[in-house]
């Protein structure tokens, strides 16, 4: 960037008002010596004129010539190189001077009766005089009469005050830079905020920009908030094919799994156990990448869980699973219950939950759900139980089994996420009716 | 009392000659600057001004003993009154004197 066409604001606002105030104070200061000058000499002149008038009655005619009476003039006009001057010229040439003229020769022109007119020229000492020359008749007698007055005096003190203006016109122009820079910086402190909001969106902890800005600005963060709920809309759509994917394959993940894991030992070959192991993998894979896609957001609105339709399938899946315990399976639930929460996570909570459920219990497992403003889920189940410092350390905050452990224990560390992201709770305790354990959830509607 | 009366008509005459003959001296000096036997006064003024910076109060010609004198008044910017006495034809500072 150039010097006039800086890249700071601040500097270019201040060329444009320097520019603009000191173009502004020489046309003053130009328009104020022109006028201060010809107001001067006008003032001068008017004086002269009068001065003039009162030296044309002061002319006496003698037999020598003319003569001005001492008394009738000003005695400024008595003390050699006053400044003030007068010049009586006849018709003849003969010419009488103020006696402050002394010896000097004062170039007049001849000037016609009714004639008059305004002369600069240098005096004695290099005296800028304004003259002032006009045309009388008196007595019968054309006279030429010119008075006098020396300006420099008064272009001194114009001078001054003309100085004295432009110094106070330049103290006034820094004393307005530094003011608008003051201005400006205030002003653009109040983008500070804005400064800090975006640092913070970077950071994830905010969804959009606050619209309290300068005028100025408004339009800029309309654009950026426009653009974030399209990026966000973007992610959110990503991030949905990738959870429903992992849905999808999550299914036909478990029946493989336990395809291979109920494989009767005589018939486990060497490759049904590779493919084992490798399924077991993906279905690891698929379970992190949903549980990152689930806590990531909101995950995935589309579809709800519907008690009435999805519950069903759930236990159908299950029965098919455990088939050979001979399991009764008992769902309740109240009929008024609407569908709730993200159909996948609800299933997936509840299947864990069964699942365990199943793994555990002699021949009864009872799934119960209410709940209104909350989601509530209980299952229990008549197996062995927890211990009561297990039901202490599981309920215990904080503590969750984590990734590594998936598949061995009770397999809860998805539960517990579950929980987490709908801000509810999660309670183990024994079920008094069927002996075994019983964990209640209670979820909360986002 | 016509003796007193006679006193003062003679003192008011003899002041306006002087008024007269020092407002007329003016007239002598351009005759002589214009006929060579003096220098015109602004010449002469710089040597003056150079001795004592000021404005002229008052100005005469004299004659004495055949050479031509100005005796200037000059105001300084203290407000002091000095007077100097220069030959008019050679522009010699002949006296210099703090006026009391």
């Amino acid at each position: 960037m150039s010097v006039l066409i800086p890249n700071s604001l601040e500097r270019r606002l201040h060329l444009g008002l320097a520019f603009t105030l000191i173009l502004l104070m020489g046309v003053l200061w130009l328009f104020g010596a022109k006028s201060i000058e010809s107001l001067t000499e006008d003032f001068i002149a008017s004086r002269l004129e009068h001065d003039a008038e009162a030296l044309l009655a002061a002319i006496v005619f003698k037999q020598q010539g003319i003569k001005v009476r001492p008394a009738r003039v000003n005695q400024i006009y008595l003390r050699p190189y006053s400044g003030h001057y007068y010049l009586v010229r006849q018709r003849n040439g003969a010419e009488v001077t103020s006696r402050s003229v002394w010896d000097f020769k004062l170039q007049i022109p001849q000037m016609k009766v009714g004639e008059s007119g305004r002369l600069h020229m240098l005096g004695p000492e290099k005296q800028q005089l304004l003259v002032y020359v006009s045309g009388f008749r008196k007595q019968g007698q054309e006279l030429t009469l010119a008075v006098a007055e020396n300006l420099l005096p008064i272009k001194q003190q114009r001078d001054l005050f003309l100085r004295n203006f432009a110094l106070l016109a330049l103290l006034g122009l820094v004393v307005l830079l530094l003011l608008q820079g003051m201005v400006v910086r205030q002003a653009f402190r109040r983008l500070e905020p804005l400064r800090e909001e975006i640092k913070s969106l970077a950071g994830g902890d905010e969804k959009r920009l606050s619209e309290e800005v300068p005028d100025e600005m408004s339009p800029l963060v309309k654009e950026i908030n426009h653009l974030l709920l399209l990026l966000s809309r973007r992610n959110q759509r990503s991030r949905n094919a990738l959870g429903n994917l992992a849905h999808a394959l999550k299914g036909p993940m478990n029946l493989l799994t336990h395809y291979f894991d109920k494989s009767p030992s005589s018939e486990s070959r060497i490759d049904t156990a590779l493919a084992g192991q490798q399924v077991e993998r993906v279905r690891l894979l698929i379970e992190r990448e949903l549980k990152r896609a689930r806590l990531a957001g909101s995950g995935s609105t589309s579809q709800r869980f519907d008690p009435q339709l999805d519950l069903q399938d759930l236990l159908d899946v299950l029965k098919q699973i455990y088939r050979e315990k001979q399991l009764s399976i008992e769902a309740v639930k109240a009929t008024d219950l609407s569908p709730f929460g993200d159909r996948e996570d609800i299933l997936e909570l509840l299947g864990n939950l069964l699942d365990n459920a199943c793994k555990w219990a002699k021949s009864r497992v009872r799934c119960t759900l209410t709940g209104e403003d909350q989601f509530k889920i209980i299952v229990e189940d008549d197996g062995e139980g927890l211990a009561d410092e297990e039901v202490a350390r599981m309920t215990k905050r904080g503590s969750r089994l984590d990734e590594d452990t998936e598949g061995q224990g009770l397999g809860l560390a998805i539960v517990s996420d579950v929980v987490t992201l709908y801000e509810g709770n999660l309670v183990f305790d024994r079920s008094p009716e069927l002996q075994g354990l019983r964990v209640s959830v209670v979820l909360n509607r986002l | 009392m016509l003796k007193q009366k006679f006193n003062i008509v003679l003192i008011s005459l003899l002041l306006i000659y002087t008024a007269l003959s020092a407002d007329e001296g003016y007239e002598e000096a351009r005759r002589l600057s214009e006929s060579g036997d003096i220098l015109p006064l602004e010449e002469l003024l710089p040597a003056i001004r150079k001795a004592q910076p000021g404005r002229i109060l008052e100005l005469e010609l004299e004659r004495k003993r055949g050479r031509y004198l100005y005796e200037v008044e000059l105001l300084d910017e203290q407000g002091a009154v000095w007077e100097f006495k220069i030959d008019a034809l050679t522009g010699e500072i002949l006296e210099r004197e703090l006026e009391d």
